[in-house]
């Protein structure tokens, strides 16, 4: 099995890191991947120029590292991957992928839910969103700390 | 002879308290340390800024979370942020 995570300030491509992920895998029936993408307004529908996500150096890859690993542990997956973006991205840029690898579905679509409920709500990241004049800090919303909470023991 | 202690402390900080405070501060501490509560009350009073006494606004101490007594000592990394806005 393997657990792989990426913290980068490169545009995310979902469709090679899916290839890829595939490539070889002849005992998975199951992926399930997400792709998370940057929206152009925010929930309260203003306006996002720039969705920015500061991050801290070790702390944040510690935090998505835990998470995947977490994961792959309570799911019987064979892989799991997780690429997360930081820095400045604009409307329609992917900013998470998300992608787990099981023999069946049912372990693979849960693992993939599990994960980036925990990873909205517990990844060190301060998001904050840039309309054309003004900025906003944002916190997780009461549906994701609900889909978070789906998961305690 | 005296042997001679590095007291700087680097302080970062992350998301709206970074907007305030700057992204990283240098602070002399005590030789043998202070605790994240004092910490706090030492670069509020610097700043001339409330921001770090606001509830939410949680410490690490070289990268792990950590309660208010903790104790901070020279030549450690501490940082103070908001909650964590998650990915």
């Amino acid at each position: 099995m393997s657990v792989t995570t990426r913290l980068q300030a490169e545009p995310l491509r979902p469709a090679a890191e899916l290839d890829a992920f595939l490539q070889g895998r002849t005992d998975d029936g199951a992926v399930v991947s997400f792709t998370g993408v940057a929206r152009r307004s925010s929930h309260a529908g203003a306006e996002v120029v720039t969705l920015h996500l500061e991050h801290y150096p070790g702390m944040t890859e510690r935090s998505i590292a835990d998470i995947a690993e977490a994961g792959a542990a309570r799911f019987e997956v064979s892989d799991v991957l997780v690429i997360h973006r930081w820095g400045d991205i604009a409307p329609g840029e992917a900013i998470v992928f998300v992608a787990a690898a099981s023999r069946h579905r049912g372990e693979a679509f849960a693992a993939a839910g599990y994960l980036m409920d925990r990873l909205k709500t517990e990844a060190a990241f301060w998001k904050r969103e840039d309309g054309s004049g003004d900025s906003r800090w944002i916190e997780p919303s009461a549906v994701d700390r609900d889909r978070r909470a789906r998961w305690s023991d | 002879m005296t042997t001679l202690v590095d007291t700087t402390l680097r302080v970062l900080f992350f998301g709206r308290a970074a907007e305030v405070m700057g992204a990283a501060r240098m602070i002399d501490l005590p030789e043998a340390g202070c605790t994240i509560a004092e910490l706090r009350l030492q670069l509020a009073e610097a700043a001339g800024a409330d921001i770090l006494l606001k509830p939410g606004v949680r410490a690490a101490i070289d990268r792990q979370v950590v309660g208010e007594e903790a104790v901070v000592k020279p030549g450690a990394e501490v940082a103070f942020f908001s909650l964590f806005s998650g990915g």
